[in-house]
């Protein structure tokens, strides 16, 4: 417990449990670090995956969905990353 | 012959302190082990190893022909089949060409060796990559703290493209992940990334955590790779990190803190 002085022990304080913030702020710097023409990498694939199920997931909450109408797709160049998200609805859901 | 790299990208992690531990491990089974300082301008492997008064040649010299390789090398006094390869002080890292440093593994090959370990450089100039460049494995070091973890991640992406068997399509350096100055109680309070965490973030398998231990200033100070001082438990722990790499089966150890009882407490223990 260094960096803790006698009297915060005494007063029973503990330290700042900051791992997590670094595990968090880790998470974010090694996902756009991800150099150029690696977008289709393994892991960002897998993200992308996952992403993908949980925005249909929700927008199946309000509109009848295919599990396939989602196409989610992530380009990067230089310094711009363009995520596109494209949802095409049920031909029977549209108001008219 | 297989050529391992230790490297991290970040400084001061433990590269040498693994470097000196995991050669002098093989070497202990009866491997055939070169470990070799590429820290150039800044060498210290010969000081981890103990043999800082023996140095008469080194790489560089070895690379430019002012010496043969068997004059270079020294034989480690303690342990049988074990050999040093010092860094020059004097020259810069451009020193170290890739054709120089290809012959000299080569050479290393035709005279018998098992195993040649190659002690990287900080950084990700050319001394780092030098050392990576013939690798077929990569024991990347880690400590639990957010510069080394990204730092890593860098290291792994120039193992995975600017590595020979990156550039001539081969079969990819195999990667092992090594988290040393493991603290178990400042993660089970909550203040240090976890080794699960740091697996998690950098996705390469685990060949072992050090555990942070007073053992390995003391091994440093007398010149004697940390892996000689049995009873220390970052010294079991390297031995399990051999003991991996060669395919055994050891389950992790140090890496849980156990609250101290009462008495251990009142007795200033733990």
């Amino acid at each position: 417990m260094a960096g803790l002085s006698l009297f915060d022990r005494l007063l029973g304080r503990k330290p700042r449990a900051t791992a997590s913030i670094a595990k968090e702020r880790l998470t974010m710097v090694l996902m756009r670090e991800l150099p150029e023409g690696q977008a289709n990498s393994p892991e960002e694939s897998a993200r992308l995956q996952q992403l993908q199920e949980e925005i249909l997931a929700v927008v199946a909450k309000y509109y009848p969905v295919d599990a396939d109408a989602i196409k989610v797709h992530l380009e990067r160049k230089e310094n711009v990353e363009i995520l596109e998200v494209n949802i095409t609805l049920n031909e029977h859901t549209g108001s008219g | 012959m297989r050529i391992v790299v230790v490297t991290s990208g970040k400084g001061g992690v433990g590269k040498t302190t693994t470097s000196a531990a995991f050669a002098t491990g093989l070497a202990l089974r009866g491997y055939k082990t070169a470990v070799i300082d590429f820290d150039v301008g800044l060498r210290n492997l010969d000081l981890i190893m103990g043999c800082e008064r023996r140095v008469v040649y080194d790489f560089v010299n070895v690379i430019q022909g002012d010496a043969k390789l068997h004059q270079a090398l020294i034989k480690d006094k303690r342990v049988e089949s074990l050999y040093i390869l010092p860094a020059s002080q004097t020259k810069d890292k451009e020193a170290l060409t890739e054709t120089g440093v290809e012959a000299v593994m080569d050479e290393l090959q035709q005279m018998g060796f098992d195993y040649v370990v190659c002690d990287s450089p900080a950084g990700i100039e050319h001394g780092a990559l030098m050392a990576m460049m013939f690798a077929d494995e990569a024991i990347v070091v880690t400590n639990p703290e957010v510069s080394s973890v990204r730092d890593s991640d860098r290291i792994l992406g120039l193992l995975q493209s600017k590595t020979r068997r990156a550039i001539e399509g081969r079969e990819p350096i195999k990667e092992h992940l090594l988290i040393t100055r493991y603290n178990p109680k400042r993660v089970e309070e909550g203040e240090m990334l976890s080794y699960k965490d740091i697996l998690e973030l950098l996705r390469v398998p685990l060949i072992g955590v050090i555990p942070e231990s007073e053992g390995v200033l003391h091994a440093s100070n007398q010149g004697e790779p940390v892996i000689l001082i049995k009873e220390d438990k970052a010294a079991q722990a390297y031995d399990d990190v051999v003991g991996r790499f060669l395919g055994e089966n050891r389950p992790l150890r140090f890496t849980t803190y156990e609250k101290p009882g009462l008495l251990k407490r009142l007795l200033g223990g733990g």
